[in-house]
């Protein structure tokens, strides 16, 4: 009886999962193992598949840069998003003045879709109708103006900026409620001890914090590792050539794209399942041992 | 039935056994030359699998009015082409409208500019037979014109995507640009005023070939799929597709380069595209040959101008990576 009432509240969503993710996760698994034209599967591969992703030109070389560059694409997000989202989250939290609006303002361009905020940054950069070009060479600036998305040196770090503020007000979200969650007691105590503002936060309030950095950084992780759309509205995507100014800011996830869907290679659909594949171990396995190592550093707090 | 893709990308679902095979069955096809015919074969059986809709030719387009004011003919030589350039520079104006950021344009820059220096379709029968290979000096020399050239393009065109230098064109900041007979319709929507000349580049210094080539590529035919119920009501259709009078509309209606022998556009420009491809064609090469296989060689071409342009790549090694990617898969008929 009791086992049946277990199995009516399981099944519907196990039900959904295996459809829409097992079952999706499993194929593409098995689809990697196989040789294909077209989409007619031709003969098994074993890791034939695999071993063309580090073997064929320029593949093998596409595959070496983009790694690397989400990577940096993951460092920079987390460095900006930890930062700058803990700082405007201490200081909403601290501060009374319009506190709502400015959490909604900051809330707000993570609302709008990738593709749509990659399409207006890339309007605003445009080197010749751009109006951040514009603006800083009527201001005086004229000399720094750059071609900010066609300049390989510049390209990275502005696909960064712009995902970064994108996203940031996932974790000022995060780490304000992870703030409003700590009992004032500690400051309390440690403001009656004589810390000063400073003291407080390094000894109180960011050890208590940890969780959420935690938090914050593995799923800047994951959405990093499977990025897309903000550099494919920003740098577009043809063929199967790198994407950006020289390959500048070519990722994984645009390769996975490329070699799927543009490149029109008869084994398409064996070779992209072999790098879909490789992803998500590396993302699951990293995502994993994250977790693991943040839950350890939680337990030694308590 | 559906619209295909030519040349390689065709090639899979030929393959998978998807279309019908058209030869005898629409008696059309005869009004195509072989050429035209060429995007919707089947690589290893040979037979014909779409009636050609239209095909794309590239070449560069002028505005008059600005020639006019400054004094200038479109060229006859390549020194007249860069003088006029340089003119052009000097008052402020971009000579040539070309997007570095569609990379997929460069490779149709470099045959638009330097066909020529390689020698077009005679050097396109030797790397196909097996006698030259793209690192040929006569090759790599014709990727470099477009390092010569790069003076002449907007110099932030790594940021520039191809309706930004339609634009940049259309609203007379740039008095020339590369671009294909699809371009055409685009440009003319962004500026309907605009004066339009076109011209294909005089041979470049040291060229293979002495006069200018038109490049040119069959793009979407119409095929019929295998499954179809209605295989005798679709090949009449394709039937009338084949026919002069179709042409006629695709020429008249759609602004395209129609492939049926016999029509005629009533667009000056077109007319022109089409009478100079009959004279003198010279095939978009990384396209119609080197997309049998991936690496594409129009991927491979694109890449390596890019990085070219950028600084980052000389053209020898911009060629020895075409060269290596392409081998992965191509095997020259001679042997």
């Amino acid at each position: 009886m009791r086992w049946r009432t277990v199995l009516m509240f399981v099944a519907p969503a196990f039900a959904l999962y295996s459809v829409f993710i097992v079952y999706p996760l499993v194929s593409a698994m098995a689809d990697s193992f196989w040789t294909w034209e077209g989409t007619a599967r031709t003969g098994f591969a074993g890791l034939g598949n695999f071993r063309s992703l580090f073997t064929e030109f320029p593949l093998n070389h596409q595959l070496r840069a983009a790694f690397w560059h989400t990577v940096l694409f993951f460092v920079g997000t987390m460095i900006v998003q930890n930062t700058f989202g803990l700082l405007i989250a201490v200081l909403l939290h601290e501060g009374r003045f319009g506190k709502r609006f400015l959490q909604a303002a900051y809330a707000l361009p993570y609302l709008i879709g990738a593709l749509v905020v990659g399409y207006l940054w890339n309007l605003l950069l445009n080197p010749a109708f751009g109006p951040v070009n514009q603006t800083m060479s009527n201001v005086g600036l004229g000399s720094l103006t750059r071609d900010w998305l066609g300049d390989p040196g510049t390209a990275l770090p502005m696909v960064i900026l712009i995902n970064a503020w994108h996203y940031i007000g996932f974790p000022i979200l995060l780490f304000g409620a992870a703030l409003a969650g700590q009992p004032p007691e500690f400051t309390d105590a440690s403001r009656v001890d004589g810390a000063n503002a400073w003291q407080r936060f390094r000894m109180i309030t960011f050890p208590l914090l940890l969780p959420a950095i935690g938090l914050v950084s593995i799923l800047t992780f994951i959405s990093c590792f499977n990025a897309f759309e903000i550099v494919y509205a920003l740098s577009g995507s043809q063929g199967n050539q790198p994407t950006g100014p020289g390959g500048a800011t070519d990722l994984l996830g645009l390769i996975f794209y490329r070699v799927a869907f543009q490149q029109g290679g008869e084994n398409a659909i064996g070779q992209s399942s072999a790098i879909a594949v490789l992803m998500f171990v590396l993302i699951f396995g990293v995502a994993v041992l994250a977790n693991w190592y943040f839950r350890r550093r939680e337990a030694l707090l308590t | 039935m559906a619209q295909l893709r030519s040349y390689g990308l065709l090639q899979t679902l030929i393959k998978a056994d998807r279309l019908t095979p058209l030869d005898g069955k629409v008696s059309g096809l005869t009004n195509f030359d072989a050429n035209a015919l060429a995007g919707a074969k089947g690589k290893a059986d040979g037979k014909v699998y779409g009636v050609p809709l239209e095909m794309s030719t590239f070449q560069v387009y002028y505005n008059k009015d600005i020639f006019t004011k400054h004094n200038l003919q479109p060229p006859t030589t390549w020194d007249q082409m860069i003088s006029d350039a340089q003119q052009l520079k000097s008052a402020g104006i971009t000579p040539f409208a070309a997007s570095g950021k569609d990379s997929w344009l460069l490779p149709l820059y470099a045959d638009t500019f330097a066909a020529t220096r390689y020698g077009g379709p005679d050097f396109e029968k030797k790397v196909l037979s097996g006698q030259a290979q793209f690192t040929d000096p006569n090759y790599v020399a014709s990727l470099d014109v477009l390092n010569k050239l790069k003076d002449y393009f907007p110099k932030d065109m790594m940021g520039l995507g191809e309706t930004d230098v339609q634009t940049l064109f259309a609203t007379g900041k740039a008095a020339m640009i590369p671009e294909g007979s699809f371009a055409l319709n685009p440009m003319l929507a962004i500026n309907p005023k605009l004066n339009l000349g076109t011209f294909n580049v005089p041979a470049a210094p040291d060229a293979v070939t002495d006069h200018p080539l038109q490049v040119g590529w069959v793009d979407a035919s119409y095929g019929l799929n295998v499954k179809s119920k209605h295989q005798k009501e679709a090949l009449e259709l394709l039937n009338w597709m084949a026919t002069p009078e179709f042409g006629q509309l695709v020429a008249d209606d759609l602004k395209q380069v129609s492939l049926v022998n016999g029509v005629t556009s009533s667009n000056e420009l077109l007319k022109q595209m089409a009478t100079d491809y009959r004279a003198s064609p010279t095939p978009y090469m990384m396209l119609v040959d080197f997309r049998y296989g991936t690496p594409l060689g129009s991927d491979l071409a694109a890449t390596g101008l890019q990085n070219m342009l950028l600084g980052k790549k000389n053209a020898q090694g911009v060629a020895s990576d075409i060269q290596k990617g392409v081998s992965q898969w191509f095997k020259p008929t001679g042997g």
